[in-house]
């Protein structure tokens, strides 16, 4: 318990201190004691977030825009794909299922950093660098998802689900999107919250292919105005908003989709 | 598919064709010719890359007036955030932008590497020598003669800052020299401070100290590139700031962290060798010691009056710009007129 309690310590000071330093002004951030508010916080804190919002015509809400799309669409994507994946893997019978099984299991060894370089330069013979599409491509792409839904459907979804399905002459397809996905979703809100969170705080792959900054998603794009502080001083404090302002998407879909995290739906279904 | 790849190949392979033929002046290969730089006809479209803020604006005005040459300007990390790694990596897939900013200490880099495009047979660009102090334009020339690799945008000469209430306080005079400059360190350790900060890590800087000194770690001559280190000019201010170090009578603290603004804030560390640009983390830095500073020429090492130079940067064209007559006219504009600059 006190263990316990050490490490949410640990965990929560930085996101304090976060909530704290963005409510400061670039003065009082260098001069206040760091993990405490100052009396003029609550003012301060909303001429910040309005900074935030206005500065260089509103790129910020545009770089938040894109991340929610690259990480809400890709990652839905990724989820069901990497469910189709999973199922088919774990339910079908065919030749070099376990190959390919495993080719996919060693994608999951390979860090995203070491994938950024060759994808840039693969991109760039097919000239799809600085667009949307170099960044939403690989995002879509979820070793681990099929892994994850392979082992969760091989214990989730019966054999004789299935087979009653079909008997009532129900489609593979249509199999797969009424009754798998739904004994699946666990697994997949699992496998979406981890695409989610790991395409949101992807930073190396758009650093290195993405040029404009309107494509730039909100890490790599706080990063760039953080490179800017010792020409702008004032930018400090829009990096600190900024970075709590780009926590806020992560927190709703953790705590919305929670209570998605069920597991052994389909456990009961067959007695 | 196949059939794509070939052609996308020949592509290539006529496209470097075309630029050996372009870069002529800069290889050793070919001799320089005059043809290698023509202006295309038509409406060009320009690539920038810069991380210098409100370039934007800067070029919203050149696009309004030029409309035949038009430039997109990108904003992007500064270069040793990871911008360099990307335009080696776009030269190398050859699609780097057409302009870019380098700093002068990782102009040598490209260069080795032939990522500029040498514009000195563009026009107006060895005119604008006469814009630029000698020693500036000979870090963008690398002392070839009629080349020409970058057109330089701001430069960091250095000056010394100091507290002065902190020295006027202890009755120190401003050290002109850099043997003052040591008895001065010993009087503020026993006044409660340190007289500066040795950020180890920080190469850029303490060659900006042995230029100073007379020191040229990497020059030119002969064609071939000479790397010298170890010089006496180099080992003096070695052994100088080993010595303020190995007595404790400076910090060491990694520069422009928040320890080492806080160190500045403090009024732990009072004077602070620096560019121009200085000026600038001072006020962001320590803010509380707003109002408290001045500026001194930099210490000396003999009665010659010199300064070292940290930072500043240029504007290049990139190996595989299809239209470095253009984008040379762009960047002179940039680094030389006056609109552009205020």
């Amino acid at each position: 318990m006190l263990i316990m309690g050490v490490f949410t310590l640990y965990f929560l000071i930085p996101i304090f201190w976060l909530l704290v330093s963005s409510t400061k002004t670039l003065g009082n951030f260098n001069s206040t004691f760091s993990l405490w508010f100052t009396p003029t916080s609550l003012a301060d804190g909303v001429t910040n977030i309005t900074k935030l919002f206005t500065y260089n015509d509103g790129i910020f809400p545009r770089w938040m825009f894109n991340s929610i799309v690259y990480a809400v669409v890709a990652g839905g994507l990724g989820t069901i794909l990497a469910a189709m994946c999973g199922y088919a893997l774990s339910k079908y019978r065919f030749r070099g299922r376990e190959v390919i099984f495993n080719v996919v299991l060693g994608g999951v060894l390979v860090p995203a950093t070491a994938l950024a370089l060759p994808l840039f330069l693969i991109f760039s013979q097919v000239q799809l660098t600085n667009t949307f599409w170099s960044v939403f491509l690989p995002s879509i792409v979820s070793p681990f998802g099929v892994y994850l839904s392979r082992i969760y459907a091989a214990s989730s979804v019966p054999d004789e689900i299935i087979e009653a399905a079909r008997i009532d002459g129900s489609g593979e397809v249509r199999t797969f999107f009424t009754v798998a996905v739904r004994l699946m979703s666990p697994a997949l809100v699992t496998v979406f919250l981890f695409q989610f969170v790991s395409i949101w705080n992807n930073f190396f792959l758009p650093l290195v292919i993405l040029r404009d900054q309107t494509l730039f998603p909100v890490t790599l794009g706080l990063y760039t105005w953080n490179s800017q502080v010792s020409e702008i001083p004032d930018i400090r404090t829009l990096v600190i908003v900024g970075a709590l302002v780009s926590i806020i998407p992560l927190l709703v879909a953790f705590l919305s989709l929670q209570r998605f995290w069920r597991n052994g739906l389909g456990s009961g279904g067959l007695k | 598919m196949h059939k794509k790849f070939m052609k996308v190949a020949a592509v290539a392979v006529f496209a470097s064709l075309a630029l050996v033929g372009c870069s002529a002046g800069g290889g050793s290969t070919t001799p320089s010719s005059s043809a290698s730089c023509t202006p295309s006809s038509g409406t060009v479209n320009l690539s920038f890359t810069s991380w210098v803020p409100g370039m934007d604006k800067v070029v919203a005005l050149w696009n309004a007036k030029n409309p035949k040459i038009q430039v997109k300007v990108s904003t992007v990390p500064n270069g040793n955030s990871g911008t360099y790694t990307n335009f080696f990596n776009q030269l190398k897939a050859g699609n780097a932008p057409d302009i870019g900013q380098v700093e002068y200490d990782t102009l040598p880099a490209f260069r080795v590497q032939d990522g500029l495009q040498n514009i000195g047979a563009c026009a107006g660009v060895t005119a604008a020598k006469s814009d630029f102090s000698a020693g500036l334009w000979n870090q963008v020339t690398f002392g070839e003669a009629s080349s020409v690799y970058a057109i330089p945008q701001d430069s960091g000469p250095m000056a010394l800052y100091y507290r002065k209430d902190l020295f006027q306080k202890a009755g120190i005079a401003v050290p002109t020299t850099w043997d003052e400059y040591a008895a001065a360190a010993v009087k503020i350790k026993a006044a409660g401070g340190n007289i500066t900060n040795f950020p180890k890590g920080d190469v850029n800087w303490f060659a900006g100290l042995v230029s100073q000194a007379g020191g040229q770690w990497f020059s030119t001559s002969g064609g071939a590139w000479s790397v010298k280190l170890t010089s006496p000019e180099s080992t003096k201010v070695a052994n100088y700031w080993q010595d303020l170090i190995s007595k404790k009578l400076v910090t060491t603290i990694p520069g422009f962290t928040d320890q080492w603004n806080n160190a500045y804030n403090t009024g732990e560390d009072w004077t602070w060798v620096s560019a121009v640009w200085g000026a600038n983390s001072i006020s962001s830095g320590a803010p509380t010691t707003t109002g408290n500073w001045a500026v001194a020429p930099m210490p000396q090492w003999s009665s010659t009056d010199t300064a070292g130079a940290w930072g500043g940067s240029s504007s290049v064209v990139f190996k595989g710009s299809k239209h470095p007559a253009e984008a040379s006219k762009f960047i002179l504009w940039l680094n030389t007129s006056t609109e552009a600059l205020t």
